[in-house]
């Protein structure tokens, strides 16, 4: 075996696990039925964010992107540290949380909330140190979260200071603009829709629960 | 030379029709907004937006205006505004020849009172534009509304019932409960001609 292929091996066998767990493990990358992505003709815009020596400290927001005064239709994929969504259970949630929506310069009209994350367990790690990936699909009309979104950001909402690992990265992809929050406005606000010791709502299309599936995927 | 000058006039003619129709403000759809319920037990509203492609909308005009006007849907989900794919909707399309005819008909709505009338014309979807179905017309200056009826399947597969009347602005009155805004009925091409018949010239 020469040097190269040595080199090479790890990536190899790497990408041939990839491959068997995604053909045998499920439907990890389902297709969505309220998913619009982008015209055809038009490139997305696409933002990628390395979190790789950022520790959040409780309360530490970190803002990742703002559209406004456009709300927008996109994915997210999270990879981040991560916990079991309750002890002995295989779908893991992440310690940090993401939130989006709409911050306003004028609270009343301010709307921010957890957003749904599908848990991507035959990429994600969770032995020690933990590090998950996550799915999002802004907006998610049927899972929940904020229905008009010009903001996603971070929150440490734990007690403790979150440390991300080498390779956790936040990377959002945003397809097409669905209005101006200037005309379809939120009210009544101030809305967070989460607290402290709050986590995302997760669900996992590929354990044997299937409780946790959410719904509109195929 | 007499040629050049004739063309040359006739071109701006044509320029000064297509930027006066152009620079007319459109008129906004109306829209009805109809609840339902997604499998997991909480609420949702689906929202089916009404109206005319490319308005303001004009009746056919040979070598002038070419009428087409179809009935244009947008079916999407109310609060995110993402459009839904899937729908079977059918319209009946009713038609007014003036606004006396309108004025003498009576509330609610009955179909026997219109000048003319399409039932069960199928509103297709259109293709690379997710949420729009149209029922494609060629139309003539008067008032107009549509039945609009079938079937919306929301994200989740839940099948939601739709069955609601939009006239145009001039007949609202006839209008189903929770039909709000409008669109705009079909105007006479002429009238945006600039000098036209309502214009004194100098002599």
């Amino acid at each position: 075996m020469t040097n190269l292929n040595k080199n090479k091996l790890p990536l190899l066998l790497g990408t041939a696990f990839l491959a068997i767990t995604i053909a045998y493990g499920g439907t990890v990358f389902a297709s969505h039925s309220f998913e619009l992505g982008a015209a055809a003709g038009t490139i997305p815009d696409n933002t990628h964010i390395r979190l790789n020596d950022i520790t959040m400290q409780p309360g530490d927001i970190f803002p990742l992107y703002d559209s406004s005064p456009n709300y927008v239709s996109g994915h997210v994929l999270l990879k981040a540290p991560c916990e079991p969504v309750a002890e002995g259970e295989d779908t893991y949630q992440p310690t940090i949380a993401l939130i989006a929506g709409h911050v306003d310069e004028n609270l009343e009209h301010a709307n921010m909330q957890l957003v749904p994350l599908y848990y991507i367990n035959a990429i994600s790690k969770t032995t020690e140190p933990s590090s998950c990936i996550y799915h999002a699909h802004i907006p998610d009309p049927l899972n929940g979260g904020a229905p008009r979104v010009t903001d996603i950001d971070l929150i440490n909402l734990s007690d403790e200071a979150i440390s991300f690992g080498d390779v956790d990265v936040v990377d959002i992809n945003i397809q097409q603009v669905l209005g101006s929050i200037g005309t379809d406005q939120y009210h009544d606000g101030p809305v967070l829709g989460f607290g402290p010791g709050d986590h995302n709502p997760v669900y996992d299309l590929n354990d044997e629960d299937p409780h946790n599936d959410g719904l509109g995927h195929s | 030379m007499k040629h050049t000058t004739l063309s040359l006039l006739g071109v701006m003619a044509a320029v000064t029709l297509i930027s006066v129709i152009a620079s007319q403000e459109a008129y906004a759809h109306g829209n009805i907004k109809i609840p339902l319920t997604i499998a997991n037990g909480e609420q949702r509203t689906v929202q089916v937006v009404l109206g005319h492609t490319n308005e303001p909308s004009y009746g056919n005009e040979p070598g002038t205006w070419d009428g087409i006007h179809g009935v244009d849907i947008t079916v999407r989900d109310a609060d995110t505004k993402l459009p839904i794919k899937t729908a079977n909707l059918k319209v009946d399309k009713y038609f007014f020849k003036n606004q006396k005819k309108v004025d003498k008909a009576s509330v609610p709505f009955n179909p026997t009172d219109a000048d003319a009338k399409d039932l069960g014309v199928t509103a297709g979807a259109v293709f690379g534009q997710p949420g729009k179905f149209l029922a494609r017309q060629m139309v003539i200056d008067g008032i107009y509304g549509y039945r609009v009826y079938g079937t919306v399947t929301y994200f989740d597969g839940t099948n939601v019932p739709v069955d609601f009347t939009g006239f145009c602005s001039d007949a609202s009155k006839f209008n189903s409960p929770g039909f709000s805004g409008g669109y705009g009925c079909i105007g006479d091409i002429k009238d945006t001609k600039f000098p036209g018949k309502k214009h004194k010239m100098k002599d």
